[in-house]
């Protein structure tokens, strides 16, 4: 069993792996943020994730999101949980508390190992991914300044401000920036939701950022069209336009 | 605490210049008549005394010295009631009335009505003397013009009660606003103290701390020795300063920089910390626990968001009569759906009970990041290292 270990603290990863060591579990590499856990999990393909949610730009939930196949078991590491994580128990997922303990951290990587022996379920749906961040940050959602999008194989950190808009293309979710448009791993349902307040969905495949909308003319129907900083137009229909009239207000 | 707010406060007879040379025209008009007015019955009286002789004439000139003792007091009466006035606020719509241009701050309002119902009372007195003596006079042998005099001194008199009676219930109203105020002040700052505790033992920051210096245990027993000092410096702070209002900025740097050593250790390369303190400002008395809440936001805006960690820059300068503390970081900058947290929303609270108008507190994007100022009037802690400082 192998396991990466991802934390962003210099000081917290070296403890890890001294007692990883100790444990005689072998340690298959270090990485210091999100981006990093990323590409070192499809360099390195660990059994194991030991990875900490909070971290600058991605942090543990948007890496855990993005796994590359086959996907690592993830261990979660959180400088406080509450009695909700126990709702978790039962999952694909397993929770430390930091300061990581030598007992929890052996019952943790047991765990592990025996849902590795069964080949259990690796698998870590946004859908539950949503609810651990909901019962860890009580109800507010957490705010992000990075988006990550395809890049090769593997992911880059977008900051959101840059984003003009997220395009919906046959399934696919694209982030359009000035630098031209990239996949994501997103439904446009998805991100709407999660980045409520600056983006507005301007049509069933546009999620517009407000701060980007160039012009509004209205077409006399009741309907819009919207220009955008980068020159693009989109359609707003008589349903969303009151909707986008407000929100630029 | 008060005391040292009343050394920079102006002085009474200031307020009180001031407040005659702002008064309005018609109020001015008005004084002009009743001074010509009492002009006027003093001739009356003075007519009136060379028909009296003996022991008449002494209590008509009794009379005279005390009603115009009496006026001139009723005079002072009403101009430090004006004065008194609560200044104006900045942008308040005031009607008709033209905001006075007088800032008689507290110190000097709760002085002035405390004067008020002693001057007002020594009015009445003189002025009750003054008639008292006139009627004397009018037992002596009576004239009409003394009886003219007696009903203005007994108007004047009238005058003179409504301003002890009006007095008296505004220095009511004013201790019952101050106790209220005092009250609310205490309950914000347990708040505050509260939301401190909250912050500083956020479980957050409580728990990285002690991992970090789980991890520092054995690759750096120093550091981990370092961190263990300056967590039980915060959480000391934290408790010490229960019910303290204020602090000073030395006491409060060194609460932020024992703060900051945490975060630092935990951060290492990533985070850069800067001090730039104006000489001399070591003893100035800023709200406790002010800068800490800056320090938190600049960090979750310049390191929590950026990967390459930040750099944030404290200082304290003096500007004019103003303390300006400021929290800079080089982070993401300010986004335009920027909400305060509580931590900054409550220091604004407690700014605006402590000093009113005089602090602000103010969030500016700055080319790189964001800088957070907070300015507080300057004020020293009694003492006599900071009295020389001045």
């Amino acid at each position: 069993m192998r396991v990466l270990i991802v934390d962003d603290e210099p000081a917290a990863r070296d403890r890890l792996r001294t007692l990883l060591d100790e444990l005689d579990v072998e340690v298959a590499g270090e990485a210091e943020d999100g981006v990093d856990a990323l590409a070192k999990a499809r360099a390195l393909q660990p059994d194991v994730m030991l990875l900490d949610i909070s971290m600058p730009e991605v942090d543990g939930f948007e890496v855990a999101r993005h796994l590359p196949e086959p996907r690592a078991l993830i261990i979660f590491q959180t400088a406080f949980g509450n009695h909700a994580l126990g709702a978790f128990d039962h999952e694909a997922v397993d929770f430390v508390l930091k300061p990581v303990t030598r007992a929890r951290l052996q019952q943790a990587l047991e765990r592990a190992r025996r849902r590795l022996d069964e080949r259990a379920s690796r698998d870590v749906s946004p859908a539950l991914l949503a609810r651990i961040e909901a019962a860890l940050g009580q109800g507010r959602p957490a705010r992000r300044s990075r988006i990550l999008v395809r890049q090769g194989a593997g992911h880059r950190a977008v900051p959101i401000r840059e984003v003009i808009r997220f395009v919906a293309d046959d399934r696919l979710v694209y982030a359009c920036t000035p630098a031209g448009r990239s996949m994501t791993d997103y439904t446009l349902n998805e991100l709407e939701t999660r980045l409520a307040g600056g983006f507005i969905r301007a049509s069933r495949g546009d999620l517009v950022q407000v701060d980007r909308i160039d012009r509004l003319v209205s077409n006399g129907d009741g309907s819009c069209t919207l220009t955008l900083t980068d020159g693009a137009t989109v359609h707003v229909s008589r349903r969303r336009s009151a909707d986008v009239r407000r929100s630029l207000q | 605490m008060e005391g040292s707010a009343e050394s920079r406060s102006p002085k009474v007879t200031d307020v009180l210049l001031a407040t005659l040379r702002h008064l309005p025209s018609e109020t001015r008009r008005g004084i002009r008549y009743v001074l010509i007015a009492y002009a006027g019955v003093l001739l009356l009286q003075v007519w009136d005394s060379r028909n009296s002789t003996g022991a008449s004439g002494v209590a008509e000139f009794a009379s005279v010295i005390l009603g115009t003792a009496g006026f001139l007091l009723l005079g002072l009466a009403h101009v430090l009631r004006r004065a008194g006035e609560p200044a104006a606020r900045p942008g308040a719509s005031e009607g008709q009335h033209r905001p006075l241009r007088v800032e008689a701050d507290p110190p000097a309002v709760r002085q002035i009505l405390m004067a008020l119902p002693v001057v007002g009372t020594s009015a009445s007195i003189l002025l009750s003397s003054a008639v008292a003596f006139l009627l004397a006079r009018v037992w002596l042998g009576s004239s009409t013009a003394v009886l003219v005099i007696a009903a203005v001194y007994v108007t004047a008199l009238a005058a003179a009660v409504k301003v002890v009676r009006d007095a008296t219930s505004r220095l009511y109203t004013h201790a019952q606003e101050q106790a209220i105020r005092a009250a609310r002040m205490q309950a914000q700052l347990t708040d505050a103290r509260l939301a401190a505790l909250q912050a500083q033992m956020h479980p957050h920051f409580l728990f990285n701390a002690l991992n970090t210096v789980a991890s520092l245990a054995r690759s750096n027993p120093a550091a981990a020795e370092q961190t263990v000092e300056n967590l039980s410096e915060v959480l000391r702070t934290t408790l010490d300063r229960s019910h303290q209002l204020r602090a000073t900025l030395e006491a409060e740097i060194a609460f932020v920089r024992a703060y900051l050593e945490v975060e630092c250790q935990r951060f290492g390369s990533r985070l850069h910390v800067g001090y730039d303190i104006g000489r001399g400002l070591n003893a100035a008395s800023v709200p406790s626990f002010s800068l800490q809440p800056l320090v938190e936001n600049a960090l979750k805006h310049g390191l929590g968001f950026r990967r390459e960690g930040g750099a944030i820059r404290i200082s304290a300068q003096r500007e004019g009569d103003r303390l300006v503390l400021a929290v800079e970081d080089d982070g993401e900058g300010f986004d335009a759906r920027y909400t305060e947290g509580t931590g900054l929303g409550n220091l604004r609270a407690r700014l605006d009970g402590m000093y009113g108008a005089a602090a602000s507190l103010n969030i500016t994007g700055v080319a790189t990041g964001s800088r957070v100022t907070i300015a507080v009037p300057l004020d020293f802690e009694e003492s006599h290292d900071a009295r020389a400082d001045r």
